[in-house]
């Protein structure tokens, strides 16, 4: 693995490897998209690209910390989205670290979300399963299919 | 020339100018390192090749020059021949007298015109062991300049999807113009606009391609059916050069090989048959295309026996698709149309060749996917022809801006039937669900906010209403407000909202904000209006909506929905009586009651209501008021008939809301006459 691009969200430290991060962009204005689920926040105006802005703080369980409308643009295959953040941290050097199970400590909503975790001078730095956080939905603790409308 | 050998001409003339071009660098190379095997080997592929196409093309002295450059070359690498400058000098020489055998080919497509005799004496010189006298030819053989270059599909991808951003920031700089007064801003982006026009034009053609590409293997594929099913069978083309989009002519080849195969295996008759109704042996499948009117429309026909309607019934019938009494009530085309369902096939027996049952469904389905539609006509024993209709261009489509519960979406303005603005108190509601009357007929109305659950559905004071197409089916949007019409791009949702059938994608406005595009199918009204959108298609012949009532005592009695005019109500003092009949003024017509009751022979109310309630139905002459005792409620049915109706004025009876209904006929209703 080589290096990893972290942020803060509802307080916790996340990871994502560099190669799925494109870039990071302010969201000052998005579309919402009446009947998504309710983590889709809505879309947004990328250079003419039209992004999803996803809010997985509710998902997580967590709450955001200072509203702002930094967001990450993260890709995973051919899918891209705009995910929410409240900061964002350095990139950090992957190597030599161990990478360890998620604790059972963390929720289980989130532990779904996470490929593993490392410990960074005295923090838990949960690595983000990029693909997954793109497809998540609000509520079922199970990764499955997008939600279809009733 | 034909159209084929003509494109095979075409791309042997670059082909070989590049192969030339290889075969002099190599010959020099060869001269300077005659041990070197590879650059022996790459000229005698080139010339090799040179000289296989252009006898197959009928060139004989290009073919004739290029096999006795090959010849020597042979010998060369044989050993028997020295490999040195007499060699490299009289090759050379045979290189540039095929150059100018080429540009010759290439103005007048006949192979002629250049003198090939001192280039190929040249050769049989050196063969002979002699030394070969050089041809000095006269003037350069200057290759036509290049009418076509080899370009990344990647590249030309990326030019239409940047002419496609081009316009829509020229809209942007449009905008922003206008509000200015500044001249020179006001004629700068005049230039631009013209400027971006002619981008997106020369964008979009570089993408299109004559839709003989995709005709060019039917011939083969029908030949092979035939052979397999032991018919004769052959195939026509007509308008082979129309032009359209590079997609779209891939996208059809998968389904005009299947309409052709069908063609084939269902279509054409059996060489005795075909005797038999005096048609000629052969079966002819006509493949036409041709720009109509923004489209490209494409035919397949056939001289084969047709479609059997009886047989396309009993197959519905069978695999449950339609129940006899609704076959019996569908308009031919209907009928005809439901060989595109899925599940649906004739084939007796599972051939090899059409498989079983998965047939014309997929047609419909990749031909839909690509914005075109599919229809079927057929005459029995005359022939059946199935036409495409292909949308130009997919880039840019007109839209209606409108605005509900403060956010704008887009709907495709190709949905549009028409707006209407209608006067306050126009919306009426049949029992909850709110309609529009439209000249004459009931209208389902959904309102657009309550569909996205976005709002209560408090209706604006400049509300409008859309009348949109549904799959056929129209139904009215109720907006808050109407904006403009924008040209956009239509953007797919992700992976994650495609499912949203309310959608069809996304777009960026003018103005740099993103809209959802609305998919009018997606949001069409199901029942109830503010229900929420059912993903799946609605089979629309199987469910209708009925107004159920109450006739007479206490019975119950259904007729269509979209059959009613309207809902009213009349006291009983308006009803006056003129030549013999019953009749009330309203809306300043007269119009004639007809007391159903007494059609069907039911008991009287107890009590006779005051006000009456009329159901105004279209007659032959004008409108007709049927009265009832009770309207009871609109439901969504799929009605089964138990029994005919005995009686005139009744198709039949079926249970609804588990009572047992009359289903009336609306046909003969309309025609009675209830005497004063």
């Amino acid at each position: 693995m080589t290096a990893l691009c972290t942020f803060e969200l509802g307080g916790l430290l996340f990871g994502v490897p560099v190669e799925q991060v494109q870039e990071v962009v302010l969201v000052p204005a998005v579309a919402p998209v009446p009947l998504a689920d309710p983590v889709v926040r809505g879309l947004l105006n990328l250079r003419g690209r039209i992004l999803v802005a996803l809010d997985l703080a509710q998902r997580l369980g967590l709450e955001r910390r200072g509203g702002g409308d930094l967001a990450v643009v993260l890709r995973a295959g051919d899918e891209d989205a705009a995910l929410m953040v409240d900061e964002i941290g350095d990139v950090v050097e992957a190597r030599g670290q161990t990478l360890e199970d998620a604790p059972d400590t963390l929720a289980a909503n989130v532990r779904e979300l996470i490929e593993g975790v490392q410990l960074r001078e005295g923090r838990l730095l949960l690595l983000l399963a990029v693909e997954r956080a793109i497809g998540a939905t609000a509520q079922d603790t199970k990764e499955g299919p997008e939600c279809r409308n009733p | 020339m034909s159209g084929a050998m003509e494109q095979a001409l075409v791309e042997f003339l670059a082909e070989s100018r590049d192969a030339l071009d290889r075969v002099e660098t190599e010959l020099v190379a060869l001269e300077r390192e005659p041990t070197v095997r590879a650059h022996v080997d790459e000229v005698f592929r080139a010339l090799h090749t040179i000289k296989g196409t252009s006898g197959f093309l009928g060139c004989a002295r290009i073919e004739a020059l290029a096999h006795d450059a090959e010849e020597v070359l042979h010998l060369a690498r044989e050993g028997r021949l020295a490999v040195g400058p007499a060699l490299a000098g009289a090759l050379l020489a045979a290189v540039d007298a095929l150059r100018h055998g080429l540009a010759g080919l290439e103005r007048t497509r006949r192979d002629e015109g250049f003198e090939a005799g001192a280039a190929r004496a040249a050769l049989m010189a050196l063969r002979a062991g002699e030394a070969p006298v050089l041809p000095v030819l006269e003037g350069e053989a200057s290759a036509a300049p290049e009418e076509r270059v080899r370009v990344d599909v990647a590249l030309l991808d990326r030019l239409v999807e940047l002419a496609g951003e081009l316009v829509l920031v020229r809209n942007q700089v449009q905008k922003v113009a206008s509000t200015r007064t500044d001249a020179n801003v006001l004629g700068v982006a005049q230039r631009l606009d013209a400027v971006t026009r002619e981008v997106q034009d020369c964008a979009m053609r570089t993408r299109l391609q004559p839709i003989g590409g995709a005709f060019g293997k039917l011939h083969r594929l029908a030949r092979d059916v035939a052979a397999v099913c032991d018919k004769r069978v052959r195939v026509e083309v007509s308008g082979g050069d129309t032009e359209l989009d590079r997609s779209l002519v891939d996208a059809i080849r998968a389904p005009l090989a299947h309409l052709v195969r069908n063609a084939v295996d269902h279509g054409i008759e059996p060489v005795p048959l075909r005797a038999a109704r005096g048609k000629p042996p052969e079966g002819r499948i006509h493949l036409r295309a041709a720009h109509e009117a923004g489209k490209v429309v494409v035919e397949v026909s056939d001289d084969g026996g047709g479609v059997e309607l009886a047989r396309v019934a009993e197959k519905a019938i069978e695999g449950g698709l339609a129940t006899r009494e609704q076959l019996a009530r569908m308009a031919e085309r209907d009928v005809l149309a439901l060989v595109f369902r899925p599940g649906f096939s004739t084939a007796n027996a599972v051939t090899a060749v059409s498989g079983r049952g998965v047939g014309l469904d997929v047609v419909k389905t990749n031909v839909e996917r690509i914005g075109g539609t599919v229809d079927i006509s057929s005459r029995p024993g005359g022939g059946t022809s199935f036409t495409l209709e292909i949308p130009l261009t997919l880039a840019i489509v007109p839209a209606l801006v409108v605005e509900s519960a403060g956010q704008r979406f887009c709907v495709p303005q190709a949905s549009v039937l028409e707006v209407v603005r209608p006067g306050p108190g126009a919306l009426e509601s049949v029992l909850g669900a709110p309609v529009l009357r439209l000249r004459g007929r009931l209208l389902a109305l959904a309102a657009l906010d309550a569909v996205l659950g976005l709002g209560c559905g408090r209706a604006s004071s400049d509300a409008h209403v859309l009348v949109l197409d549904a799959e056929g089916k129209p139904f009215g949007l109720i907006v808050d407000a109407v904006h403009d019409v924008e040209e956009v791009v239509v953007k797919p949702l992700g992976k994650r909202l495609k499912d949203l059938a309310a959608y069809a994608g996304a777009a960026v406005l003018g103005d740099g904000t993103v809209t959802l595009v609305l998919d009018a199918a997606g949001i069409a009204p199901r029942g109830r209006a503010g229900a929420p959108p059912a993903p799946e298609r609605r089979t629309s012949a199987s469910e209708r909506r009925l107004l159920l009532v109450e006739v007479g005592d206490g019975e119950r009695a259904a007729l269509p929905l979209e059959a009613i005019a309207r809902l009213d109500e009349v006291p009983r003092s308006r009803v006056e009586r003129a030549l013999g009949r019953c009749v009330v003024q309203h809306g300043g017509r007269i119009v004639p009651l007809v007391d159903v009751a007494s059609i069907l022979g039911a008991r009287p109310a107890a009590r006779e209501p005051d006000p009456l309630p009329l159901i105004l139905a279209e007659g032959p002459s004008g409108l007709v008021g049927l009265v009832i005792d009770r309207v009871l409620d609109v439901v969504e049915a799929v009605p089964e008939v138990h029994s005919r109706g005995a009686r005139p004025g009744v198709l039949g009876t079926a249970v609804l809301r588990e009572r047992v209904t009359e289903l009336l006929d609306l046909e003969v209703l309309v025609r009675a006459e209830t005497s004063a």
